[in-house]
């Protein structure tokens, strides 16, 4: 976990964000192949390198793109092809919103998402979702192209 | 996250992404014990103390928004007084209790809210440009301090209860989380700046400010920190 509760003496603070745990798997995304890549089939390794685990939203909304319907299609059909892998969505925000709204934000993001795999027949059951707010993001830096990286909800095999 | 002050007892709320269920929690100083508030399928997050130290104001998330409820400490009552079906958060009491300030997006935009406690007539008080959240309510009653976004940019601001007499006393980067001092003088908040490539240039820190919108000055702590709340004075 990021966050440590520290001592209030006066002012109770928590530990700002690091982001040691950003930039696994970024970038693959909708663009991913379906070559076999030598990851075990219906693995975390799978679903990154042959499906694409994210899709990627507008500033501040939770619209899916005709991009992130095409990803959420593949791993529609790859979650069909291993009906034992269940999966959690993160919806995660870019850091132009306040902590608390962003925690929502995240969680519209990973619910579309959700609801998205469901209507295409994914049970519900199979799918858990989280919000990590703006304090998750997957690429550095404070531009337009990382706010871009950091809107997204990300699939992940549990 | 989000740690709170009980006003009157030795007690915070806090959220906490404890076993991967991100929940508000109490914790009591005194005994050390603590434990989750509220029974929530979705998200429960920015909790604050009411006046009198007896109930929580919440929210929690639902499909495509979240709700704001009420929770009673001593019984465990939790009641709704929220469902727009937008994000509605931050909520706040004001210091006599009758009225819970708060952030939403029903109409489109994050803005700030004014409702009774009991959650009927909510109406937006924020009109300038941009949009606005994380609403503290001052202890003297007679200012509301927010923060608010415009062209990618924070500033920290304070306006009447009613929404006017809006005045920015701090901007940057990222300025957020506003909380008073007990007299309502002095307000502190988190900075932020922006990251380069690899995090470059990062720095999280807190800071104050008076509600002048003079003498703002960083507080020092051993690493990066945000999430401020000033303490109840003490007995």
């Amino acid at each position: 976990m990021n966050f440590k509760l520290l001592g209030a003496l006066g002012l109770a603070v928590v530990l700002a964000a690091c982001s040691d745990e950003s930039n696994k798997g970024a970038s693959t995304g909708a663009g991913a192949t379906a070559q076999e890549t030598g990851a075990a089939p219906g693995s975390e390794a799978d679903l990154v390198a042959n499906v694409g685990d994210r899709v990627f939203y507008d500033l501040a909304r939770n619209t899916l793109s005709s991009d992130a319907q095409a990803t959420l299609d593949k791993q529609a059909a790859w979650l069909a092809r291993y009906p034992q892998v269940s999966v959690q969505i993160a919806g995660n925000c870019d850091d132009r919103g306040t902590e608390e709204y962003n925690i929502a934000l995240g969680q519209r993001r990973a619910n579309a998402a959700r609801d998205y795999l469901v209507a295409k027949g994914v049970a519900p059951s199979r799918i858990s979702t989280i919000s990590f707010g703006k304090d998750r993001p997957t690429a550095d830096g404070d531009d337009e192209q990382a706010w871009a990286q950091n809107r997204n909800a990300i699939t992940s095999v549990k | 996250m989000t740690p709170r002050f009980n006003p009157v007892r030795d007690q915070i709320a806090f959220m906490s992404y404890a076993n991967n269920r991100p929940r508000v929690y109490t914790f009591d100083l005194g005994s050390g014990s603590q434990r989750m508030l509220g029974e929530f399928n979705g998200i429960s997050f920015a909790p604050r103390f009411s006046p009198n130290g007896g109930q929580v104001v919440l929210s929690a998330t639902r499909g495509g928004g979240s709700d704001i409820f009420v929770i009673d400490l001593g019984s465990g009552a939790k009641r709704q007084i929220t469902s727009s079906g937008a994000i509605d958060t931050s909520p706040c009491f004001s210091p006599d209790g009758s009225q819970i300030v708060f952030n939403s997006d029903r109409g489109g935009s994050p803005q700030l809210y004014m409702m009774s406690a009991s959650g009927g007539g909510a109406r937006r008080i924020s009109f300038g440009n941009g949009s606005y959240g994380s609403p503290v309510w001052s202890p003297r009653g007679d200012l509301i301090a927010f923060t608010r976004l415009a062209g990618g940019r924070f500033s920290l601001g304070v306006m009447g209860p009613d929404g006017t007499g809006e005045r920015i006393l701090t901007e940057g980067f990222t300025v957020e989380s506003p909380t008073f001092c007990p007299n309502g003088r002095v307000i502190a908040f988190c900075r932020q700046s922006a990251s380069g490539a690899g995090g470059a240039g990062f720095s999280s820190g807190i800071g104050t400010i008076d509600i002048t919108g003079f003498h703002e000055r960083p507080i020092r702590t051993e690493t990066g920190a945000s999430d401020p709340a000033w303490s109840p004075l003490q007995g």
